[in-house]
């Protein structure tokens, strides 16, 4: 069950309506705990395609279970949410009773280790196992590989990172810990945010989920408008993108210099409209349920800068990583190659949440080797003249972008495979490899091209998205009657239906 | 209560403009989406008024029967026509009516005769992806409605409640048939991924590989003559043509449905004062469809073998549902001479009466 899918319209109808018709708090934490559960259960009763099949996933898993085929893969995904959950609560409630320092650390390390430890099980073991296999391959140590068929459950990496947070939070003495377990179950199985964040930390979300909510504080009008924007990021823009992007990073040898592009600058747009679009339509399902998630996006690719980018983009990642890595490694607080190295590891360690793959680590590493770079550059370009300073902003915005663009080539590179007999076609890194010649150096690949048009679209978005981010498209909607509202918002998505694909793929983040 | 008030009115506000704002997409790039539609439909608007009789149906008309030599021979006959050949690869009723619907919305000036190739009423997915846009776009509520009824009354009675949840095994249940049905209302009405169809071909410029118009621009595309049968195929080809020599397929009446769809369409004809002729293509099978007599609709029926037997020969037929290039020649001939005949005042009637 997608965002996007008219099953959610429903099920979410059905959510809203019985929790504003309950009267008190605890029963709506319950009622919203098991539908966020249910809302879970869909994402893989239906099989591993469920989350863009047709059929409904549980109607998919009786008639499964009917005609007595096995269970489906990842019926246990939910088994590892509640161990996550109630393990936290347990350490939560035994740092906060701890006599001493010690007792408290050891506590804290014990979740640490097992949050850690089970999502390095799922997410790096068998990329842990294939690189010592291809270490050993390297020096000539012939050896069996014995990777395990594991399946990722979804969101570990963004339950697991809230979890962390609530012991963490409780260890530094910045909350109480809680004592009633369906506070804790309930914020971390939240359903719109569940699966791909926003990372909301405890601190900011656990005091709303002590006080009851109220209808009268929930701006219906900007929730639907917020959700009607994510909508048409994911479902008419970043879908709409994606065959272009898939066409091309399935053999970039074929294409020519622009449509390498028009590529490239496809999936900027894709990712962004893919997760953007996805935390602006959580973020509008929790405030129409009350509760107040973290913006995680603020116009990234309009940063002048690297360090303004990592501010915008997956800002609740960034500020995770921030909180409860860099700060607690040294942050800026010792030498430059102190911090430098900081800056490093977190940027690598943060491409590596992303996913087990040398790709994600390159990219982590290219966004800290520009950290770095930028906050020399600062305190060169601060001394500039005055022409220079005028330009920054524009060149700064330009060049930012363009590094990004690059940085992105990485973040998609996968490995392709041939469709029919299953080997490997060309790896991550060669996909990556013939896009960079292309994109950087405008080595000509091959002749194969993608329609101009496409870059007269990306210049449409961009115009959008710049009228945006100046607010010009903020305010005047607030100021126009209900009727007006409804009329306009019935023609606006009568207009973003037709480029609605009728199959679904499910958000890029889904993965991480 | 006047809070309500403003709720409801923003309501009826926003269904209104959704739904009237669907339904001017609707006509928008009509067929555009649709590859096999989209250059035959585009030719047809821009030169529909040349046009004074059409040829409505499945491959089977669209790879039997040449508009260029049919108007040659009747014109030779004394009966002039211009004719465009609007068969469709797999167009099969319902699918059919609704294009035709579209086709005689606004009709040719000049429109006299319209040939309705009789099909086999498709009211389940069997063999077939729902979600193809090409299953969609015929899907508005008249056809949505039709194909219901035909697959939860099929004999068009009260069934019984449970043989609406009864299905053969691996089959779609007719109420899951509905069900699908009425989805694919909601995708048809609400133009789902109609304008994401027509952006991926830009971008991707997909030229795509929809029926042409012909070398002749008529509508009229022949499989080579030399495309025939061979091996096993060839064979049961055959036996079944020998089975057929002795045994012509059973005259039936179309089913309910069929019948309600082919009436509607006979009917629409009328209204604009054409003259509909139906036929019944040269193919294989042990029945052949044939309206009622209550649709006083002349029938050109080309399924019987010891007849027409050109029309069977294996040298003319690319397989057993089509002729190749050297068939559709016989086919058209024998079309025209029909024809020819009717125009005069001869009206052929059928050799049996319609069963039912």
């Amino acid at each position: 069950m997608l965002f996007v899918q008219f099953r959610f319209v429903v099920f979410f109808l059905i959510v809203f309506g019985v929790h504003w018709a309950l009267r008190t708090n605890t029963a709506r934490k319950t009622w919203l705990l098991i539908a966020s559960h249910f809302f879970y259960a869909c994402l893989f009763l239906g099989g591993p395609d469920s989350a863009s099949a047709n059929e409904f996933p549980p109607v998919t898993f009786f008639k499964a279970i009917a005609a007595g085929q096995p269970l489906p893969v990842g019926w246990w995904f939910p088994f590892v949410l509640w161990g996550s959950t109630i393990m936290d609560y347990v350490v939560g409630l035994r740092i906060g009773d701890a006599s001493n320092e010690w007792k408290r650390r050891m506590w804290l390390l014990v979740s640490l280790m097992v949050n850690l430890g089970v999502l390095g099980f799922f997410k790096y073991f068998n990329f842990f196992i294939d690189s010592v296999h291809a270490t050993l391959d390297w020096f000539g140590l012939h050896t069996s590989k014995g990777t395990l068929q594991i399946f990722l459950p979804y969101g570990i990496s963004f339950y697991t990172f809230q979890s962390m947070s609530y012991s963490i939070d409780v260890y530094r003495r910045r909350l109480e810990p809680v004592r009633k377990f369906l506070d804790l179950a309930f914020f971390i199985s939240f359903f719109p945010q569940l699966v791909a964040g926003p990372i909301v930390r405890a601190m900011t979300f656990l005091p709303q989920v002590v006080e009851k909510r109220v209808w009268a504080r929930v701006d219906v009008r900007a929730c639907l408008t917020l959700f009607f924007i994510g909508f048409v990021k994911k479902a008419c823009i970043s879908e709409n993108v994606a065959p272009v992007v898939d066409a091309f990073f399935n053999d970039p040898g074929k294409y020519d210099v622009m449509s390498t592009w028009i590529a490239v600058l496809f999936y900027a747009v894709q990712i962004y409209c893919d997760f953007s679009g996805y935390s602006d339509m959580a973020i509008a399902s929790s405030r129409l349920l009350g509760y107040e998630l973290t913006l995680n996006f603020d116009f990234p690719y309009f940063s002048k800068n690297i360090t303004e980018f990592w501010r915008k983009w997956h800002i609740s990642l960034s500020t995770w990583l921030r909180d409860y890595l860099y700060i607690p490694l040294g942050g800026s607080r010792g030498t430059k190659a102190f911090t430098y190295r900081n800056l490093m590891l977190t940027m690598v360690l943060g491409g590596l949440w992303h996913g087990a793959s040398w790709t994600f680590v390159i990219w982590g590493a290219m966004h800290g080797l520009a950290l770095i770079v930028h906050r020399e550059y600062t305190r060169f370009a601060d001394n500039a003249g005055v022409w220079w300073q005028r330009l920054r902003p524009f060149v700064g915005t330009v060049f930012c972008f363009y590094w990004i663009c690059i940085t992105w080539i990485f973040f998609r590179a996968q490995d392709v495979v041939h469709p029919k007999t299953g080997q490997i076609k060309s790896s991550g890194f060669e996909v990556a490899r013939t896009t960079l010649k292309s994109f950087v150096l405008f080595d000509q690949n091959g002749s194969k091209s993608f329609s101009n048009s496409c870059l007269w679209f990306f210049a449409g978005l961009v115009a959008v998205h710049w009228l945006a981010s100046r607010q010009y498209l903020a305010r005047w909607w607030r100021r126009i009657p209900d009727w007006l509202y409804a009329a306009l918002l019935g023609v606006g998505l009568a207009v973003a239906f037709a480029f609605v694909p009728q199959q679904f793929k499910a958000f890029i983040y889904f993965q991480f | 209560m006047r809070k309500w008030i403003r709720t409801i009115l923003a309501l009826g506000a926003f269904v209104l403009t959704l739904g009237v704002t669907a339904r001017l997409l609707n006509e928008v790039q009509l067929f555009a989406e649709i590859p096999s539609l989209r250059d035959k439909w585009r030719y047809y608007q821009e030169h529909k008024d040349q046009y004074d009789t059409l040829l409505i149906g499945t491959s089977r008309t669209y790879r039997g029967i040449s508009p260029a030599m049919f108007d040659q021979l009747s014109g030779e006959a004394g009966v002039p026509t211009r004719s465009f050949n609007f068969g469709i690869d797999g167009m099969f009723p319902p699918e059919d009516a609704f294009v035709s619907d579209h086709v005689l919305r606004d009709p040719p000036k000049n429109l006299r005769w319209v040939f309705l190739e009789i099909g086999l009423f498709v009211d389940n997915f069997e063999g077939r992806n729902p979600d193809l846009v090409r299953t969609v776009y015929w899907h508005d509520w008249k056809r949505t409605l039709l194909c219901c009824r035909s697959r939860l009354w099929p004999k068009g009675k009260s069934e019984k409640f449970k043989t609406w949840f009864e299905s053969e095994k691996g089959k779609a249940t007719p109420a899951s048939d509905c069900l699908t049905h009425l989805r694919l209302f909601f995708v048809k009405t609400l133009n789902l991924g109609r304008g994401s169809e027509l952006l991926g071909d830009h971008f991707l410029n997909r030229t795509g590989k929809g029926e042409g118009i012909g070398p002749a621009r008529d509508g009229y595309a022949a499989m080579p003559s030399e495309r025939v049968m061979k091996g096993k195929e060839l064979a049961e080809y055959q036996a079944e043509i020998k089975l057929r020599m002795d045994t012509p397929a059973r005259i039936r009446s179309l089913t309910r449905y069929g019948e309600e769809s082919l009436a509607g369409v006979i009917e629409r004809v009328r209204e604009i004062g054409a003259q509909p002729i139906v036929f019944i293509a040269p193919t294989t099978g042990s029945r052949r469809e044939h309206p009622s007599e209550g649709l006083a609709v002349p029938t050109f029926d080309f399924r019987v073998p010891s007849e027409f037997p050109e029309l069977f020969d294996p040298a003319n037929r690319a397989d057993p549902a089509h002729m190749n290039a050297a068939g559709a020649d016989a086919l058209t001939r024998r079309v025209a001479d029909k024809f020819v005949k009717l125009a005069r005042g001869q009206n052929p009637k059928p050799t049996l009466s319609p069963s039912r």
